[in-house]
């Protein structure tokens, strides 16, 4: 084997030079294209998902705000409802009351009334009772009246009288 | 004068004469005296001088106590 | 001809015949409802039989004819022979390098010409996806091992991968390897030297590469400029050893089996010819990474 040095580097050079020839070839042929490619196709998927978020994003947003909206009549529903329960019971309450007052007022009238109608039977049964007690008293008297009696009774007056 | 002396029915003159002999010591003997008789007296006698009236019937006094009670 | 050849002949016609008769029944065999792994080893047996025959008849066939002796004899030199080209003496690996720029060229045109500008963004075919995922990996390779001029340097990372695949088909086609020649790996690793003294002075200065070899202690200073003279020697000899031992093995088999090389080396081809070629270019690549990586922190 016979080793010719100025040979060898010539094809050292040569060999040298071909590498770099050939990377600028692949770079500016090949690598080149398909690495913006890629580059591209990743710009476009993030300009979509980008966009895909800003939808959801939006939709979200609107969500919410319904959700939002949804809240607020549920909460005006409810303070509605309330309120008219608490006028129905009031009104209820008044009623009651009412009635109740209604009652006591007719019992006390009934009262009052039984009360004016014993004292009327009392009053007038009082009168019907001296009447009676003084007709008696006028027919015993007129039966049981004597001259003595009749006597007593002048010289009493005569004495009162006369003084 | 005139006295009207109302009496009760069943009166006797005695006790009449009294009433009279009365009403003389008062009023003097001259004194008109005018009987009347009512069965509605009982007692006593009602008698009558110049608007003034006595009445000692125990009607009245019946009477009386009757008002006094209803009143 | 000798007895032993007819007897080796009709050997070998007896056995593909009996090969292929099996083969034929043992797919017939299938229909009268045996067990079905009985019949699938039955049928194994048959097409290796077959096999064994084909082989056996071709061989003995074109040993007769060609007379060629089996037996181990081999010559090989460590430098490639030369020829001459428009008067100068080039090695014959220096030439098929020059011819494999001249392909990719040629392969690039047509490619950038013709394939690039179809590429889709959705779905794409079997041609485009090759590419995507060559030139993808090496990027991420890239990026992990480089950090810095990933920019530039990926690329010659491809550029080597590439020449090495395409010196390694050339040695399918009886050609001996530009990679099997020191000359070439040796003209590859100085490119690497450059390039790791090139960014390491472009990214520390001339008086910081310095510095670096001169940590921990000044006195490790020659053995760090020894060990960098080392680094493309190495890489050098170390492709240069596997291309060279592959071609020897591949070129042994041929000539043991003489004229019964029929498929048995394009089977071994397949170890040496593609596989282990790519696998030293792989660890090519990766070193000069790590290197220039070095260099650079």
């Amino acid at each position: 084997m016979n080793i010719n040095l100025g040979e060898t580097a010539v094809d050292l050079i040569i060999n040298i030079l071909n590498i770099l020839i050939l990377f600028v070839i692949v770079k500016l042929l090949v690598y080149k294209p398909v690495k913006k490619f890629l580059d591209d196709r990743k710009a476009r998927i993030n300009e979509e998902t980008s966009k895909a978020q800003k939808i959801l994003d939006e939709a979200t947003d609107t969500l919410k705000s319904k959700d939002l909206l949804l809240e607020e009549s549920r909460k005006n529903a409810e303070a509605e409802s309330e309120k008219i329960i608490s006028e129905a019971k009031a009104n209820a309450d008044f009623i009651v009351a009412e009635a109740k007052k209604n009652a006591k007022t007719a019992e006390e009238k009934a009262n009052a009334e039984i009360k004016a109608k014993k004292e009327n039977f009392v009053a007038s049964s009082k009168d019907e009772i001296a009447e009676l007690a003084v007709n008696i008293a006028e027919r015993i008297l007129s039966r049981e009246t004597n001259s003595k009696d009749n006597e007593k009774i002048i010289e009493d007056f005569f004495d009162e009288v006369n003084i | 004068m005139t006295v009207t002396i109302t009496v009760p029915k069943d009166l006797s003159d005695d006790i009449y004469e009294k009433i009279l002999d009365g009403f003389k010591k008062k009023y003097g003997d001259d004194t008109v005296f005018i009987k009347e008789k009512s069965t509605k007296i009982i007692g006593g006698f009602i008698a009558e001088v110049d608007g003034t009236v006595y009445d000692t019937s125990i009607r009245s006094k019946l009477n009386e106590i009757k008002k006094a009670i209803t009143s | 001809m000798k007895i032993i050849n007819i007897i080796e002949l009709c050997v070998s016609s007896v056995c593909l015949a009996l090969g292929i008769i099996g083969m034929a029944f043992a797919k017939s065999s299938k229909a009268v409802g045996e067990n079905p792994k009985k019949a699938k080893k039955r049928k194994t047996l048959f097409t290796v039989l077959a096999v064994f025959g084909a082989w056996f008849l071709i061989g003995t066939v074109i040993s007769v004819i060609s007379s060629k002796k089996s037996g181990i004899n081999i010559e090989f030199s460590l430098l490639s022979d030369r020829m001459s080209v428009f008067g100068f003496s080039l090695a014959k690996t220096t030439v098929i390098s020059l011819f494999i720029t001249v392909i990719v060229l040629v392969l690039g045109i047509i490619f950038r010409l013709f394939v690039f500008p179809k590429f889709t963004f959705d779905n794409p075919k079997t041609l485009q996806n090759v590419f995507e995922l060559a030139v993808e990996a090496m990027e991420n390779f890239a990026k992990d091992n480089l950090c810095d001029y990933s920019g530039v340097l990926a690329p010659y990372m491809f550029t080597l991968g590439i020449f090495m695949i395409f010196s390694a088909a050339s040695e399918l086609f009886g050609l001996r390897a530009p990679t099997s020649d020191i000359v070439t790996t040796f003209s590859m690793g100085i490119i690497t030297f450059v390039l790791i003294n090139f960014f390491g002075v472009k990214k520390k200065g001339v008086g910081g590469r310095i510095k670096g070899m001169a940590s921990p202690t000044p006195l490790v200073f020659p053995m760090k400029i020894l060990s960098d003279i080392a680094v493309p020697v190495s890489l050098a000899c170390r492709l240069f050893g596997n291309m060279l031992g592959g071609m020897i093995v591949m070129d042994l088999l041929k000539s043991a089996l003489g004229g019964y090389a029929t498929g048995i080396p394009a089977v071994a081809g397949l170890y040496f010819n593609l596989f282990h070629p790519v696998i030293q270019a792989y660890i090519f690549i990766v070193l000069s990474m790590t290197f220039i990586n070095e260099a650079i922190e």
